[in-house]
């Protein structure tokens, strides 16, 4: 029953008591949100922590949200505040990171053995893994203003007007931050574009 | 169309954002400007290419420990049950039509303050302290001796009760669960001789108990008596330690007593009226003038943002000792509990933190990273074994296997530069991880 509920309709049920009404919205966004951070901060660990931060804070502040803009304009502007946070602490701590954690469950193999061959011929399967893993470098080596709007536009679906008043600049700068996005994927990933037309 | 507004609107025609008529006009432009028709074509191919891009699912963990939260923000938020049962609980009304008077209006209005936990808390305590408060007049009638120990402290004490009024034995009434009794064990007297409690202690039982462990019996062992249906039975009365006994009161003071309707609910947690009730006991003053779990599991993560890991050790403990109602926030509350220690530069905590964690919650949807972690952890500490032997457990869980391949190879190396490794026959390719 949920299910045929807007976004705004559902905060609103939450914020009278039904627990199902959030239940709903959890399931419409953390697979989104949680690409959209996990791209954002490159590990899975603090992806975790950041989508929990995320809808805790929607818990806790459910009833601040006056239904101005969009539901979902407005969690990606948790998401994204805390990922800039994060991005910012985590600058500072490149100078002291001799003692942290080892690198975490995404801390990707090493250049090596990325690309260390067999000698046989890579089958189909490794190089759809390959390619897979390339897109995901391609996109967390774009400029970071470019990253979050491709990835909120093609994480989410979001239309440019509310990527706009997410990011906060005009939409002619959204579009074409995206623009500039996809042209660099296009050269970053020039050597699977013959793949990729196959699988079509 | 000229080639600038074209471009502006490229990203737009491949999204299908643009209308109609614009998206015309920019096809039959691409149609004949090769510039534009070029770039369109490489953003195109980008976005071709990006939608290979694999999609992660977020652990379960992770839903699991949000909808906990919100199931308890939403409980605090459901409106108080409309009291549908009293019309049928009390007497049909003679005379209907006062039902839309004022009296009935004003009846309806104090009605809905009954079942607010505030309102029940504070009438606890209005009690608690009116018992005290009664008593003081049966001490000076009663017993002199009392009065004095109770206004002059024993010898060699500055403040506090009297060693007159500490029991000679333990009293054998049970105490009542909730965070009266809590206080009550932190308050409570110990037999002569003892330690006496500290002044913080003191001072959390006085505010929510009476002021002294006898009176305290004396004001439950009274409240007791009155909250049963059939008073004046041997049972009560054996029931009474022998100087509550000593104390009882007047039969007419105990009628005076009796009628009071907070009292059953101030004494002890009975079940009265069904749904209502069933919320209140969620609703208990420990729950309510305490932080919610919710509250200390925010706070804990946001100290672990912080990397102030000592306070987010203590705040994922206090969740994990005091998990509120919803208990399902605790595996993820040992969860950070241990990166918090690892966090710390505490790895021999952490791993028993993990291994507490793997232990009560073998199903934890974040045991795969759990084992990694705690690897890691063991590598740090030099316990090169165990750390192969959880990496061993971590492969056989897909969502982590390849990463546990890779630090099974950086393993390898670590225990052939410490000498260590040995070749197993049968093992399972000890230093060459599984693709």
């Amino acid at each position: 029953m949920t299910k045929d509920h807007s976004d705004e309709e559902l905060l609103r049920r939450f914020n009278e008591g039904d627990p199902e009404a959030f239940e709903e919205l959890v399931r419409r966004y953390e697979r989104p949100l949680y690409n959209f951070i996990f791209r954002s901060v490159r590990r899975r660990e603090r992806a975790d922590e950041l989508l929990q931060d995320v809808f805790l804070k929607v818990v806790q502040r459910s009833q601040d949200f006056k239904g101005d803009s969009k539901l979902s304009t407005w969690l990606y502007t948790i998401a994204r505040n805390l990922c800039i946070d994060h991005s910012r602490k985590m600058v500072f701590r490149r100078h002291q990171s001799l003692d942290a954690p080892g690198p975490g469950p995404e801390g990707g193999p090493t250049l090596l053995e990325r690309t260390a061959g067999t000698g046989a011929e890579p089958d189909r399967a490794a190089v759809t893994e390959d390619l897979r893993r390339r897109i995901g470098e391609a996109i967390e080596e774009l400029p970071e203003e470019q990253r979050e709007v491709f990835l909120m536009r093609h994480v989410q679906g979001m239309r440019f007007k509310d990527i706009a008043d997410v990011v906060g600049v005009p939409e002619n700068t959204v579009k074409s931050r995206m623009r500039y996005a996809l042209e660099r994927l296009q050269r970053a990933l020039a050597d699977y574009e013959d793949y990729v037309d196959e699988l079509k | 169309m000229d080639c600038e507004t074209c471009t502006d609107h490229l990203v737009e025609l491949l999204y299908e954002e643009l209308d109609e008529e614009d998206a015309a006009r920019a096809r039959t432009h691409l149609a004949e400007c090769e510039a534009c028709a070029a770039s369109f074509s490489r953003i195109r191919a980008g976005h071709a290419l990006a939608a290979r891009l694999e999609q992660l699912d977020p652990p379960v963990a992770v839903r699991s420990a949000v909808l906990a939260a919100a199931r308890e923000r939403a409980a605090e938020r459901a409106p108080a049950p409309v009291s549908e049962p009293e019309p049928a609980a009390t007497p049909a009304q003679p005379e209907p039509i006062e039902e839309d008077g004022a009296w009935a209006a004003l009846l309806r209005w104090l009605g809905s303050f009954a079942m607010r936990p505030q309102l029940a808390m504070a009438l606890s305590l209005l009690l608690i302290v009116g018992l005290g408060m009664w008593y003081l007049p049966a001490l000076r009638d009663g017993d002199p001796a009392d009065l004095h120990a109770i206004v002059d402290p024993a010898p060699g004490d500055e403040v506090g009760p009297s060693a007159a009024l500490v029991p000679a034995e333990p009293l054998p009434r049970t105490e009542p669960a909730g965070a009266r009794s809590r206080a009550r064990d932190e308050a409570d007297v110990p037999p002569r001789g003892a330690t006496r409690p500290t002044p913080a202690a003191l001072d959390e039982a006085v505010a929510v108990a009476p002021p002294d462990p006898d009176a305290r019996e004396r004001a439950a062992a009274e409240s007791g008596r009155a909250a049963r249906p059939s008073p004046g039975t041997s049972i009560e009365e054996a029931d009474l330690d022998p100087r509550a006994q000593e104390l009882a009161v007047a039969p007419g003071q105990t009628a005076e007593l009796r009628p009071a309707p907070a009292e059953p609910q101030a004494t002890q947690p009975a079940p009265t009226a069904p749904a209502m009730v069933a919320e209140d006991s969620e609703r208990s003053p420990a729950a309510t003038t305490d932080d919610s779990s919710t509250d200390r599991y925010g706070r804990g993560l946001a100290n672990y943002r912080q990397r102030n890991y000592r306070e987010a050790a203590s705040d994922f403990e206090s969740v994990i000792e005091r998990p509120g109602p919803d208990p399902r926030l605790i595996p993820s509350a040992l969860h950070h509990l241990a990166r918090s220690q690892r966090g710390a530069g505490n790895c021999a905590a952490a791993v028993r933190s993990y291994e507490r964690l793997l232990a009560q919650h073998p199903t934890y949807s974040g045991s795969g990273e759990a084992l990694l972690e705690g690897a890691g952890c063991y590598q740090r500490l030099g316990r090169l074994g165990e750390a192969r032997a959880w990496l061993e457990r971590a492969r056989a869980i897909p969502s982590v296997a390849a990463q546990a391949n890779r630090m099974l190879v950086v393993l390898a190396q670590q225990e052939r530069g410490a000498g260590a490794i040995t070749v197993e026959g049968n093992g399972p390719a000890s230093s060459t991880p599984a693709q």
